[in-house]
């Protein structure tokens, strides 16, 4: 299944950049102004070098970090601080580990004074969902990484929001479960229609899973190519081994490999210069 | 964490018992074969059947003086972890006033408290008050610096998900920052419940005419010496009573913190 093209934004980066102040005095600019839009429902994958800015690019249109210039926009409206339209699944385990599978996922909900009954009826629906029915009296301690994954997964989704950020949600997964948890997370995309901001590391991922990648440059971090995925879904291994899917991976491994070896370089010169 | 605090439970408790099992059996076999003087170390029979004997000065018994410490500890222990938890959370939400706080609570580890008890007397009066001041107050430090630390040390993530979920700031704390900093908390109880006790007993020790500290003084003046073993062994068995229920308390509260 192909997702049509949008015909208007829905996610709007409108010359986004963001300078950080350094403790010992003197500033690091983070990010370059930076323009992009994304359409509804569409699923977009952020590639680039370590430490290039693209948490900080996701914590800006999460509404979590302020930019220095430009702004952030969903259908319109400016994002101003942390909202109930943007859901964020971090990178990081982000359960309570005191709190059962069921109280973790009808957290957000408790916000929205909903009545009990009413979250724990919405969370059973998002477990059910992220494929985790039966474990809903379990605790975080109880369950592997990529069920806990999946469990911030469905708190987030729980609140309905029309933009889904996730920032390396599977980076400390191991591949076997990265690869099956992806295939849960683009059967849950496709059924809800959400638009996402995927931040990973792992070009394979970000061509299995999206309809475009953003490839970063290092800081100031700006979208050095904005690459169209044209792959039908459902993408499975054989998609692997085909000259199309060999030429794009190149394509972003060469400007991941220049943009890597100038952030290698400019912290050996920092490292030397100290 | 839970796992860590019933070990630590089962081994206090099983600690406990084997030691009082060995010392009892060292003290009997130690008395009974003459290896020691029995004028300064009464042979186990005489020492549990001191409480029949006792020639106290007041109509108290053993369990009234036991009650009176057993009050005073405890109310210490409610009102300083009450006061200490207040504290650490003002330290937490105004860090100006933690830090120019924190040398002078710091001081008061090194303080013998009970300088300050001819001021609590006059302050309070002649009764109970002033000894539950000093074990408040010597609990409440701990109590505060601990609850400070637990909740400026939480993970970063959790805090980036109450703000993400934008949960308003009462619900944030109920539901992210205080569960995130209980262990904290309760390890600042625990060392607050020890403070607790030091203060109530050697307050009755010096100051008081009631309660196991007054009665061990009271018991070794007049030379009773199987009663003023009694009443250490009650001393000692209210010690471990109150630590070990706190651990219980911990263990139980913290079963799911991972």
């Amino acid at each position: 299944m192909e997702k049509s093209e949008p015909r208007e934004a829905h996610l709007l980066i409108e010359g986004v950049s963001k300078t950080f102040g350094l403790r010992g005095g003197g500033t690091t600019h983070a990010l370059s102004p930076i323009d992009a839009a994304v359409g509804q429902g569409r699923f977009v994958s952020i590639v680039g070098p370590s430490g290039c800015g693209k948490s900080t690019l996701l914590n800006i249109v999460a509404g979590l970090v302020k930019p220095s210039t430009g702004a952030v926009s969903v259908d319109g409206e400016p994002v101003r601080g942390p909202r109930r339209s943007i859901g964020v699944v971090f990178q990081e385990d982000s359960t309570l580990p005191w709190r059962t599978v069921i109280d973790n996922v009808r957290l957000g909900l408790e916000v929205e004074r909903m009545r009990k009954a009413a979250q724990i009826s919405r969370a059973r629906e998002m477990i059910d969902l992220v494929g985790l029915t039966g474990f809903e009296h379990a605790y975080p301690r109880e369950l592997s990484g990529g069920m806990r994954q999946r469990v911030a997964i469905a708190r987030t989704l729980a609140l309905d929001p029309s933009v889904l950020l996730m920032d390396e949600p599977f980076g400390a997964l191991d591949p076997q479960t990265r690869l099956m948890i992806g295939v849960e997370l683009l059967q849950m995309w496709q059924s809800t229609n959400k638009t996402v901001l995927f931040v990973t590391h792992d070009i394979q991922e970000a061509l299995l899973l999206s309809q475009e990648v953003w490839v970063m440059s290092y800081r100031p971090a700006t979208i050095r190519e904005r690459l169209p995925v044209p792959f039908e879904y459902p993408r499975g291994p054989e998609l692997l081994s085909t000259d199309e899917y060999q030429h794009l991976s190149a394509r972003i491994w060469s400007v991941l490999q220049k943009e890597s070896q100038r952030a290698f370089d400019e912290r050996e010169h920092l490292l030397s210069s100290r | 964490m839970q796992r860590e605090l019933f070990r630590a439970l089962w081994s206090q408790v099983l600690t406990f018992f084997a030691l009082a099992v060995l010392i009892v059996a060292g003290w009997w076999l130690a008395t009974e074969s003459g290896l020691v003087d029995t004028r300064t170390f009464p042979e186990v029979g005489r020492i549990i059947g001191a409480q029949t004997q006792l020639s106290d000065p007041a109509p108290a018994t053993f369990l009234d003086h036991l009650a009176v410490t057993t009050v005073r500890v405890l109310a210490g222990l409610v009102a300083g972890c009450l006061l200490g938890f207040g504290l650490g959370v003002l330290f937490w939400r105004l860090p100006v006033v933690g830090r120019a706080l924190e040398p002078y609570l710091l001081a008061f580890y090194a303080v013998p408290l009970v300088v300050f008890y001819p001021f609590l007397l006059v302050l309070l009066g002649i009764n109970s008050w002033p000894i539950i001041a000093i074990s408040t107050v010597m609990c409440s430090v701990p109590v505060a610096l601990n609850t400070w630390i637990g909740f400026r040390e939480q993970k970063e993530i959790h805090k980036m998900v109450g703000l993400a979920l934008q949960m308003p700031p009462l619900l944030r704390f109920r539901r992210i920052e205080l569960p995130g900093a209980l262990p904290e908390i309760f390890t600042g109880a625990r060392v607050g419940a020890v403070y607790s006790l030091v203060g109530t007993i050697g307050m009755e020790f010096m100051v008081s005419s009631e309660g196991l500290g007054y009665a061990v003084r009271y018991q070794y003046e007049t030379f009773n010496v199987p009663s003023m073993y009694l009443f250490l062994a009650a001393t000692l068995a209210l010690s471990f009573v109150v630590v070990t229920a706190l651990l219980a308390v911990s263990a139980v509260s913290l079963r799911h913190h991972g």
